[in-house]
């Protein structure tokens, strides 16, 4: 139980953190996972503008620039405002982070990670837990997501890579979407688009009922059992790949749509080493 | 081929290790994880989007043994860490890595991984696109009739379906006709018999036709209908949703009612144009119209209040 108030850089150590929020408007914030051995921290690097708020209570963690809602917009005008952060927090420890430009980097967790951001772009490698963004512009970058997805956006792009998807659900009005993933068994992947290109591909295995819809964008797939048609107004390709156990589902106004498959990888099965992916 | 490099120094750190010794995916992400003091552990869906990727470009090649992957580098590969020697020097001589440094590669690292994937990803949508685009044209010249009334109205695609239904029906006529010919001369049958008997067949053959057509008409006209309506829901959400995340808060009242109006007369011109039928002629004079409107609206506005 305690309140700290950052104005420096420095560094401060935890014990006992079970969920961690961070509020944020320029500047970074990375959450690396700290291993059983070393204490969760909050380390600032680099500081202008208000002070940062740091309490831990009841194991939730939080950081935030002090008086958030009414002085900051006079910070704001007077001087840069800028928190360099880096935090580091046990695997199975949810994040929540709310950024207005600042960048964010998120690493290793083993938990649900929950961001919302104006422009700032959201950097994850290697999430095991759901993943929630919420941004405008910011660009979203992630490698290696096991779990559900759900991205929306004005402008900002998601580009996916690696990873087994459970759920990717993508909302967005001019974005792209590029992901290059494995589909878990009964997947169910929902992208709805205005303008922004969307490019999917999984491995040529995978087992899907697919709707890719388009008004004015082109749809192009490399899978030969699927087949196009015109449903009145909308462009369409559908039918059903491998076994048809998942969901593939893309609908643009304008954006084109690409839908590809890539040769599965040779099934490694020697147990108790490297495991089929 | 020469590619870019950034200054990864993540992917440095990947070189080094298997310029040591080549090594399978586990073997990579342990090391990792000692070098980074499990700060960073990166799991296999990390680590192998980044071997790929350094494969892609030469630096790094495997070979499957015993069913296992194993990595290990080129020369290409080794050309790369003697370039980029001094690097590597500061980087193994950094004891500890802060979270900060880490954190910051692995952005970088992330980054660039991520890019030249989407980049990938990209050309060979594109390669798709074009290889659909060739052997399509041929069928497209084929069906151009029936994709240019499914384009205008559903009206004429049902009236080309119509037609379509009453070519084949008329075929099935002579070819019923035809069927009757050879029956009245091959069958033991009185010829009067045979005759109606066929000719009753070639009615009910005539009349589901036309009725199959018919549902089909109708069911053309009612998805499109449902399409339409769903397709101005989604985007009526969408905006919705958009001007929800922008601005963070319930969406103010007046500004909402801008977008209503934006969005309609988008519909409704859309609408108008379909009626009114998509000529080059036509949309030269829309452009002129937006044109003029826009510039009214611009005096109008400016002035305030």
């Amino acid at each position: 139980m305690g309140r700290w108030t950052v104005d420096e850089p420095g560094s401060l150590e935890f014990d006992g953190v079970v969920s961690l929020r961070v509020t944020l408007i320029a500047g970074t914030v990375s959450v690396l996972v700290a291993d059983g051995a070393a204490a969760p921290s909050v380390v600032v690097h680099e500081l202008s503008g208000p002070p940062l708020i740091v309490t831990h209570e009841a194991g939730l963690l939080s950081v935030s620039h002090e008086k958030m809602i009414e002085g900051v917009f006079g910070w704001l005008r007077q001087q840069k405002v800028r928190a360099d952060v880096t935090v580091t927090v046990p695997r199975e420890c949810p994040v929540s982070l709310t950024l207005v430009s600042a960048e964010a980097v998120v690493a290793g967790l083993g938990a649900r990670a929950s961001i919302r951001t104006a422009s700032g772009t959201v950097t994850l490698d290697g999430i095991d837990g759901d993943v929630d963004v919420n941004t405008v512009s910011g660009a979203v970058e992630a490698l290696a997501v096991d779990g559900a997805v759900s991205f929306t956006s004005v402008s900002g792009d998601l580009a996916l890579a690696g990873g087994t998807v459970q759920r990717l659900a993508a909302r967005t009005v001019s974005g792209r979407v590029a992901a290059d993933v494995d589909l878990a068994g009964p997947a169910a992947v929902d992208v709805h688009a205005v303008s922004g290109e969307i490019a999917l591909r999984v491995p040529e295995s995978t087992g899907a009922t697919v709707a890719l819809n388009s008004a004015a964008g082109s749809l192009s797939t490399s899978f030969a059992e699927l087949h196009r048609q015109n449903v009145g107004m909308m462009k369409n390709i559908s039918g059903t790949i491998g076994d048809g156990s998942g969901r593939l589902s893309v609908t643009t106004v304008s954006g084109a749509v690409a839908l590809l498959g890539r040769p599965d990888e040779p099934q490694i099965t020697v147990p108790g080493s490297e495991s089929p992916r | 081929m020469s590619p870019v490099f950034g200054h990864g120094r993540l992917r440095l750190y990947l070189l080094k290790l298997l310029e040591e010794s080549p090594r399978h995916g586990y073997e990579v992400i342990r090391l990792l994880q000692d070098r980074f003091m499990g700060v960073y552990s990166p799991s296999p869906g990390t680590i192998y989007p980044r071997l790929s990727r350094l494969e892609s470009e030469g630096l790094v090649t495997h070979e499957i043994a015993a069913g296992k992957k194993i990595y290990s580098i080129t020369d290409a590969g080794r050309a790369e860490l003697a370039r980029r020697e001094e690097e590597l020097a500061d980087l193994e001589d950094e004891l500890t890595a802060s979270a900060q440094q880490i954190a910051r590669d692995v952005q970088q690292d992330v980054r660039q991984t991520v890019r030249s994937l989407r980049e990938e990803l990209s050309q060979a949508a594109r390669t798709v696109r074009k290889q659909g685009r060739a052997a399509s044209s041929e069928a497209w010249r084929g069906s151009s009739e029936s994709a240019k009334g499914a384009w205008s109205d559903s009206t004429d695609a049902g009236k080309d379906a119509w037609q379509d239904a009453t070519t084949a029906g008329r075929d099935a006529w002579h070819d019923t006709a035809e069927a009757t010919r050879e029956a009245l001369r091959g069958t033991a049958r009185t010829g009067r018999e045979a005759f109606q008997d066929t000719a009753g067949t070639a009615k009910d053959a005539w009349r589901d036709a036309t009725d199959t057509t018919k549902d089909e008409f109708r069911r053309q006209r009612d998805h499109w209908r449902d399409q339409a309506s769903v397709w101005k829901d989604e985007w009526r959400r969408n905006w919705d949703e958009a001007w929800r995340t922008a601005t963070g808060a319930r969406p103010d009242p007046t500004r909402l009612h801008l977008e209503r109006l934006l969005s309609t007369f988008l519909d409704d011109v859309r609408t108008t144009v379909t009626d009114a039928g998509l000529t080059d002629a036509a949309l030269a004079r829309l452009e002129h119209h937006l044109d003029e409107t826009r510039s009214r609206l611009h005096d109008d506005l400016s002035q305030g209040g």
